[in-house]
């Protein structure tokens, strides 16, 4: 509870001891009278002393409820608003207690004093005692808001808009962000002089105090949507924490919102709700910007088979349209940028980009509330190149952002890989599941296989292929284990299956054991485990390892314990941190399975169990493992993301979401080290980035659409990649009945949805609830309780007669 | 001038002599009355006269009415056998008044005086007990006319003091008689034991006729106090501070239940019970008794 006006209430807590004051010292002297008589006042002498002074006590009681009373009606006794009702509840146990007290005195001092009465009574003031006590301690442990008094007060308030995409939404011809602007400029200008503002947007900024409050207006005028946003909680916790240093006592804080879940999902609600509590309590606003009925057509960001598509593939695309409203049907287009060497280029200061399109269009269904697919494929051979392209649903709608989705496409030669297999083993199968089709002589997908026996190694030159497999291999020699090394240090990508062949007269051969060997393999092969019960199978330890993201999807319907392994190479792994080696899968019994060995630019990874097999059955012996019996659904993905790793295709991310760091290889043989970026940001201009370590990084994709790379390396060279906005910022969906109460608390806040609202809550806020009807009513009911009292005790003898 | 203009207490009081006073209040009495309040309580033949309206039958001598054929009625003279005393509260609380003109003794005074004249003029032997925690003075039963002279100077020299021993007085007073007599008793009754009264009742039991005057004063009475008033006793140290407008309701209640109880307790004890003030004209208050009693015999 507060007052506004403090010296008032002490002034009249002072002139309270006058009557008191009166009544202890100026007592008038009784008169002395000699009267026979006395033996009949001494039988009710004691009664009437006792209800005498209960009658003197109860008129002082009045008369300095009559002096304070209105010495509080002007102080202005107030309250927070989310504390009033506790606070009427103490003032109602209180009139309880002070009756309850009252009757315990009268029966105490009444001249028939009734033993059972007064016990009764003494416990029904006992009960009223303790209810108050405790009604008082809930209502200080709930916390009376902070500091109220003076509307005028300068306060520290913290202002934070939400500038999500979803903020674009467009309603009554304006946005949820325009409306949270207004409402906000409105806001600070209904704050006191000499307040401090903070005015925030749901981005990763750090807060701070406007120098003044036309600087914070100019600062939300700025404010346009934003698609690197972070929840509102994790924002609002950042901005309290500069709010608790706040120079001003009094704290508000208001929320624009359009109340949508994605924007308020948090982990640290109950850290949140406690702060709001001690810095603003009473005083956090919740302004809903947002449409309470939405209607919106989205679509989804296009998906590819690959990103990276080889040369005279056919294109195929397909993405969802999900509808909020009615059923509805739209045409959705595809566009495909027809190549241009010269473009983009900046002409009068604006960039210019290709403008020659591919064109689909179809028309699609979708239905009231619900979701459609729409698929495309594009037959006609892409020449090599980087393509751009885009997906839009044709019309408007409220929110337009989802309207167009964008995507990248890299068209180039296959990769070529060299599949190395000593005699007897037969790489077929291997070749057939790398690159289908190669067994008619005409491959599909990205990789282009050649198998050589292990005999003509030496004669190969390893630098024309993207990777090189050792099936199950023999010994090499100390110079082709130094070839492989030369070649993987140089970029290459090298698997290695080890097998039986590695073996000689039960241990490993020598020449495996050389050091050359070593350096490749990453370590010393120790001697072959043999696990003859099947009781030893594959068992990742993790999918984090991008080997393993075609992996992450199909999670649960990978069965490794179904394909044991019988025996497997052990790899002795010296702890060396100039040739970093990380074992990326595992047997079940804890040896390392996979092992990938980082040699300079390159990488080698090593099977310790084959891929491939010399036919053992049909001899009778028992293969090392079943790795490709039944369906072989991990040994088959795994053999495609081996090579796919190898080769880097995924370090090429061409299609991304807001936020996310695009990385594109950047082998410097074929690109330049440096390139020219487009952003798609309208004004942007150019911006040179570098190639570092043969890799093209660029973190800034703060913005959807097409950034595109322009480089010269004899001859321009244009590269790009994607950016769309992350699905949750253009979900509207609005907050659940009782899901805000959940992040700020159940009295934390005030939801208010325009301008007359907020400012009566403010009012509110500031001044609290307060008390003053209620202390003119209790002071005209002293007022009457006193007169009645006082000419009652005091009517002349003649009335009384 | 009439003669109740002297009746007045207040031309009483100026006059200040007790004789006169009690003359005046008799005399005013006996103008008005026929026959004697004490008729047929022990009485002699005296004379027969003429029958005349207002004349009780019972006295009409049928036995001349059979001789003469007219009415005759009887007349008689009470006997000398009657003893009357008066037996006055000497306590110090009798000296009170609060705004009236007689203290309740100045009241009670009167009154014996009053008793006295009549019953010396009626030839009846009256005496005197004076009393306060004990009998202080007595005079013997005489009907001559000096005891009256004798009992208003004894009363005059009388100054209220002390304590009241009820009890033990009227103990006393019940082993100085010899025969039955009239005990006229004037008291406030402001005892320090209700039960002391009951000494009057056995008195009644032994055959006496007993007259109990409970003089009080107005104050005592109607208690006209206001504010807070510190009372304080005559017989003794005590002392009450209180709200005299608080009180009151609660005062009065306690004077009119004691009186009604001893004017219960009296009727049950053949005792005449005979409530006062002293706002009331004594001699007003006396004749109505009189003539009250007169009508009960």
């Amino acid at each position: 509870m507060a007052v506004a006006h403090l010296f008032v209430l002490l002034l009249g807590a002072g002139l309270v001891a006058v009557p008191i004051v009166l009544h202890l010292l100026m007592q008038p002297k009784p008169k002395p009278l000699v009267f026979p008589g006395l033996r009949f006042l001494q039988l009710t002498a004691s009664s009437n002393r006792r209800q005498l002074r209960v009658r003197q006590w109860l008129l002082l009681l009045l008369r300095c409820l009559v002096l304070l009373l209105p010495a509080l009606a002007l102080a202005g006794p107030a309250v927070a608003a989310s504390a009033y009702a506790n606070w009427l509840w103490v003032l109602g146990i209180g009139s309880l207690w002070l009756l309850a007290s009252l009757v315990l005195y009268v029966v105490w001092a009444s001249r028939q004093r009734a033993r059972g009465l007064l016990a009764a009574m003494a416990a029904v003031w006992l009960l009223a005692t303790g209810w108050l006590g405790w009604s008082v301690q809930q209502a200080l442990s709930a916390g009376s808001g902070q500091l109220l008094g003076a509307a005028e007060a300068p306060v520290s308030a913290l202002i934070l808009i939400d500038n999500s995409p979803r903020m674009s939404y467009r309603w009554e011809n304006r946005s949820s962000l325009e409306r949270a602007q207004e409402l906000a400029m409105a806001t600070v200008g209904q704050l006191p002089e000499e307040s401090e503002v903070c005015v925030l947007e749901t981005k990763d900024d750090e807060p701070f105090f406007s120098v003044d409050l036309a600087s914070a207006r100019k600062r939300i005028s700025t404010f346009e949507i934003g698609y690197l946003n972070q929840p509102i909680p994790d924002v609002l916790m950042r901005g309290t924490k500069l709010l608790a240093e706040g120079k001003h006592e009094r704290r508000e804080v208001y929320l624009f919102t359009d109340l949508t879940k994605a924007s308020w999902t948090s982990e640290q609600s109950k850290e949140l709700q406690q702060r709001l509590e001690e810095l603003a309590a009473g005083s956090v606003f919740v302004i809903d910007v947002g449409a309470k009925e939405v209607t919106n057509l989205g679509i989804s960001a296009p998906q590819l088979e690959s990103a990276v598509l080889a040369a005279g593939m056919p294109l195929r695309l397909q993405a969802s349209l999900a509808r909020t409203g009615g059923a509805l049907e739209r045409m959705v287009e595809l566009e495909i940028e027809q190549p241009d060497e010269s473009l983009p280029t900046i002409r009068d200061g604006k960039t210019v980009v290709p403008e020659k399109f591919w064109k689909l269009a179809q028309s699609v269904q979708v239905p009231e509330n619900g979701s459609a697919n729409v698929q495309f494929e594009f037959s006609e051979p892409l020449p090599r190149g980087v393509y751009h392209g885009r997906m839009f649903v044709q019309g408007t709608d409220g929110l337009q952002l989802d309207n167009e989705r964008y995507f990248t496409l890299n068209v180039r030669d296959s990769w070529k890989v060299l599949v190395v297999h000593p005699a007897g083993v037969n790489p077929l199968d291997i070749v057939e599941i790398i690159a289908p089709g190669s067994a008619e002589g005409a491959p599909r997908g990205n990789y282009e296989c050649t198998t050589v026996e292990q005999q003509q190694i030496s004669q190969v030159d390893f630098s024309q292929f993207g990777a090189v497999i050792l099936l199950n291999p023999t010994a090499f020699e100390e110079a082709v284990w130094r070839q492989l090394g030369d070649y993987v240090r140089g970029g290459g990508g090298l698997c290695i299956t080890l097998g039986q062949n590695a073996l000689q007269e039960g241990a490993p051969d020598e020449r495996f054991l050389s050091e050359a060997a070593q350096v490749v393999l990453g370590g010393e092969l120790t001697f072959p485990w043999s696990r003859p019960e099947g009781d030893v199978f594959l068992r990742p330890d993790s999918l984090a390892h991008p080997l393993f993201q075609q992996f992450r999807a199909i999670e649960s319907n990978l069965n490794w314990s179904a394909f044991p392994v019988y025996s497997h190479w052990g790899l002795d792994l010296p702890a060396d941190p100039e040739t970093p080696r990380q074992v990326l899968v595992s047997y079940s019994d804890r040896q390392p399975a996979l092992i990938e060995n980082v040699l300079g630019k390159g990488r080698v990874l090593v099977l310790t169990t084959p891929l491939a097999e010399p036919e053992r059955r049909s001899a009778g012996r028992r293969p090392w493992n079943d790795l490709f019996v039944g369906r072989p659904l991990p040994a088959w993905l795994m053999t495609r993301e081996l090579v796919s790793y190898l080769v880097r295709l995924e370090l090429d991310t061409l299609n991304l979401q807001t936020g996310q760091t695009a990385s594109l290889a950047n082998n410097l043989r074929e690109y330049p080290e440096s390139y020219t970026l487009f952003t798609p940001k309208p004004n942007q201009g150019t911006t040179k980035v570098a190639v570092v370590g043969e890799q093209l990084r660029y973190r800034f994709t703060d913005f959807p659409g097409q950034y595109r790379l322009k480089g010269t390396l004899d001859g321009p060279v244009i590269r790009g990649f994607s950016v769309n906005v992350h699905p949750a910022d253009t979900d509207l969906t609005r907050l659940a009945p009782g899901e805000l109460e959940s992040v700020l608390g159940t009295s934390g806040f005030q939801l208010a949805s325009d301008q007359t609202q907020i400012e009566r809550q403010q009012g509110t806020a500031r001044k609290g609830q307060e008390f003053y009807p209620l202390v003119v009513l209790m002071l005209l009911a002293v007022f009457a309780m006193e007169y009645l009292l006082s000419n009652r005790f005091y009517r002349s003898p003649a009335k009384a007669g | 001038m009439s003669v109740e203009k002297y009746l007045k207490p207040n031309v009483i009081h100026q006059i200040k002599r007790l004789d006169l006073r009690a003359q005046f209040v008799v005399k005013g009495f006996l103008h008005g009355l026929h026959a004697s309040p004490f008729h047929g309580y022990s009485v002699q033949f005296a004379e027969h006269r003429k029958y005349t309206p207002g004349d009780e039958p019972r006295t009409i001598d049928w036995q001349v009415y059979a001789k003469t054929d007219k009415y005759y009625v009887k007349k008689f003279e009470a006997e000398t056998t009657i003893q009357g005393y008066l037996m006055m509260d000497l306590s110090e609380s009798m000296d009170y008044t609060y705004r009236q003109d007689l203290t309740k003794f100045d009241y009670a005074v009167c009154l014996a005086a009053a008793l006295s004249y009549l019953m010396v003029s009626q030839q009846d032997p009256v005496g005197l007990v004076t009393f306060s925690d004990r009998i202080r003075a007595s005079l013997s039963p005489k009907s001559k006319r000096a005891q009256l002279n004798n009992i208003l100077s004894l009363l005059a020299k009388a100054r209220p003091t002390g304590k009241t021993k009820f009890r033990e007085s009227v103990n006393q007073l019940a082993g100085m008689l010899r025969h039955k007599s009239l005990i006229m008793v004037f008291s406030d009754l402001l005892l320090e034991q209700t039960e002391e009264i009951e000494a009057l009742y056995r008195l009644s039991h032994s055959g006496h006729d007993v007259i109990l005057f409970h003089v009080l004063d107005e104050a005592e009475v109607n208690f006209p106090f206001s504010g807070t008033c510190l009372f304080q006793d005559l017989e003794s140290d005590l002392n009450l501070n209180t709200n005299a407008d608080q009180a009151r309701a609660d005062y009065l209640r306690a004077v009119n239940e004691y009186r009604e109880d001893l004017a219960k307790r009296c009727r049950q004890n053949r005792i005449d019970y005979v409530p006062l003030d002293t706002s009331v004209q004594f001699d007003k208050a006396l004749t109505e008794y009189l003539l009250t009693r007169r009508t009960r015999t």
